[in-house]
């Protein structure tokens, strides 16, 4: 199935060439944004938020790494599960013997962000090259990064599960990404209490800052155990949710 | 007939934006209050240590500027990108009303709505704190028509590229993230260096939110607000005259069935 899904993804990323093109000068232009915005920022302070440059490239290259592999694997997912369940399309993923979510997932890799992920991991080792680095450190850099991803898409799933229940979330999404862009400013800008609850609450934290302390230095124990818990801790109350709102969903949409 | 419009495209809006309660208070988190909190507070832990800057006016600096980002900006490009891709321009053409009007009223309708919901409040409040003389709001009101024209041309530009390349949003994209970058709604243009400020205001993009904000808040003298205005109301024209030509051009090589 995985097979076939991929070539799936492949073909329908190869369909139109202009949307493989939009895609690519979206992510490069989105990215660049950013740096051009740091580079401003430094050129009037020496440091951000305690960050100087180079860690402050190491930081961002993370949540652009985060980013970059959750749009290629999940984002389509994440919508088209919320778009099921308002038009009613949920019942025929329910009735799929690979499972909801993962027959969703199979069927909505994306694969034209993949263009800009040599650009993105460039940067990424570019600014890594700069630490002095252990491999084990590197090692549970990049679990981390694949664990942060986790938690994006579980946190995403968990939100659209409340469609379930006939809650109109209507502009949420663009709320959450409002919320999530957050995970590119440096977090100690923000007061602790801000801090942790974008760490623990909304985890847009553990797209960034948490994953990159590990190679920066000075990681928080407590941040980088939650890094590797949260994915199934969001997991696990996603299927209650969704448990609980397949009692409520009538299957027709609303 | 076009006062009638006019009344009817505020009332569809104004219907669809208020059928669900839970819409509301959503619009209202998603395109005001988090982006501000977010906004003033990322800038507040920046300037901490620099004691040049005072705290509460950019406070009110950041504010202002993302409520009237919110007010003159607009995302039409996609709704004539769709359009144009579909069959559903043939339909705009044929109607007494032209597509262009149509695009910009109902676009103009549903910000009305919007700004007599959350954005009015919010600059009544900040008017009356800052002490704002007649003369200030004058030049301010002109400097948010300016600026709407600019962000309505460039959306409208942008649009009217699906002619030609049918997919616009990864260009749609980029103008979200240069005019957010350049506009001074994350950081004040000031606190950048004056070689950078002098490059920026070259660019149409502060006079979308920086300049009516910085009006507002008494940072121009009336002479220099003036200098401003004007060079604003150039940039205005420049971009009208170009989305005219480039829909002109545009709508000659449109077949009804899309491109």
């Amino acid at each position: 199935m995985l097979t076939a899904s991929i070539i799936f993804g492949v073909r329908k990323a190869l369909r139109y060439r202009i949307n493989l093109i939009s895609w690519f000068i979206a992510d490069f232009s989105l990215y660049s944004s950013i740096i051009v915005l740091y580079e401003l920022l430094f050129a009037r302070f020496s440091d951000l938020g305690g960050f100087d440059k180079t860690q402050m490239g190491m930081y961002i290259s993370t949540y652009f790494l985060v980013n970059n592999i959750f749009a290629i694997f999940f984002s389509e997912a994440v919508s088209i599960y919320g778009d099921s369940i308002t038009n009613g399309n949920y019942v025929y993923y329910l009735l799929n013997p690979y499972g909801t979510v993962r027959s969703i997932i199979s069927l909505n890799f994306n694969f034209a962000p993949l263009l800009s992920t040599p650009f993105l991991l460039a940067i990424n080792i570019y600014f890594m090259s700069k630490f002095e680095l252990r491999l084990f450190n590197v090692l549970i850099y990049y679990l981390g990064i694949i664990s942060a991803v986790f938690i994006m898409t579980f946190f995403m799933l968990l939100l659209y599960s409340l469609l379930l229940f006939g809650i109109r979330l209507g502009t949420v999404s663009a709320g959450i990404s409002q919320l999530f862009s957050i995970a590119e400013k440096p977090n100690t800008t923000f007061n602790v209490k801000v801090r942790r609850f974008f760490t623990y609450i909304i985890p847009a934290f553990m797209f960034s800052a948490v994953p990159s302390s590990i190679i920066i230095g000075n990681p928080d124990k407590n941040e980088i155990i939650a890094l590797f818990v949260l994915p199934l801790a969001f997991y696990l109350l996603f299927k209650i949710v969704e448990a609980f709102g397949l009692k409520k969903y009538n299957g027709d949409g609303y | 007939m076009n006062r009638k419009f006019y009344h009817n495209a505020i009332k569809f809006q104004a219907n669809l934006f208020f059928k669900y309660k839970s819409y509301v208070a959503l619009s209202f988190l998603g395109d005001l209050a988090i982006p501000i909190i977010i906004n003033v507070l990322f800038i507040v832990g920046v300037i901490s240590k620099d004691t040049s800057y005072s705290i509460p006016k950019i406070i009110i600096y950041v504010v202002l500027t993302n409520v009237l980002f919110t007010v003159t900006m607009t995302d039409m490009e996609n709704r004539i990108s769709y359009d144009i891709r579909s069959y559903q321009l043939a339909y705009k053409l044929l109607s007494p009303i032209s597509p262009l009007r149509n695009y910009i009223v109902n676009d103009l309708a549903i910000k009305l709505v919007k700004t007599l919901t959350f954005y009015v409040p919010f600059l009544v409040v900040i008017a009356f704190f800052e002490r704002v003389s007649v003369m200030t709001i004058l030049l301010t009101v002109i400097s948010i028509l300016i600026a709407c024209s600019i962000g309505y041309s460039i959306s409208f530009i942008i649009g009217t590229l699906s002619f030609w390349l049918t997919e616009i949003w990864g260009i749609s994209a980029i103008k979200n993230l240069v005019i957010a970058a350049f506009s001074g709604t994350i950081f004040p243009l000031y606190i950048l260096p004056e070689h950078v400020q002098s490059i920026i205001y070259k660019t149409p993009f502060p006079y979308i939110s920086y300049v009516p904000t910085s009006i507002l808040m008494g940072e121009h003298t009336y002479i220099n607000a003036w200098n401003t205005i004007l060079t604003g109301c150039l940039w205005s024209f420049a971009l009208l005259v170009l989305s005219k030509v480039l829909w002109n051009i545009g709508i000659k090589k449109y077949e009804s069935v899309g491109v």
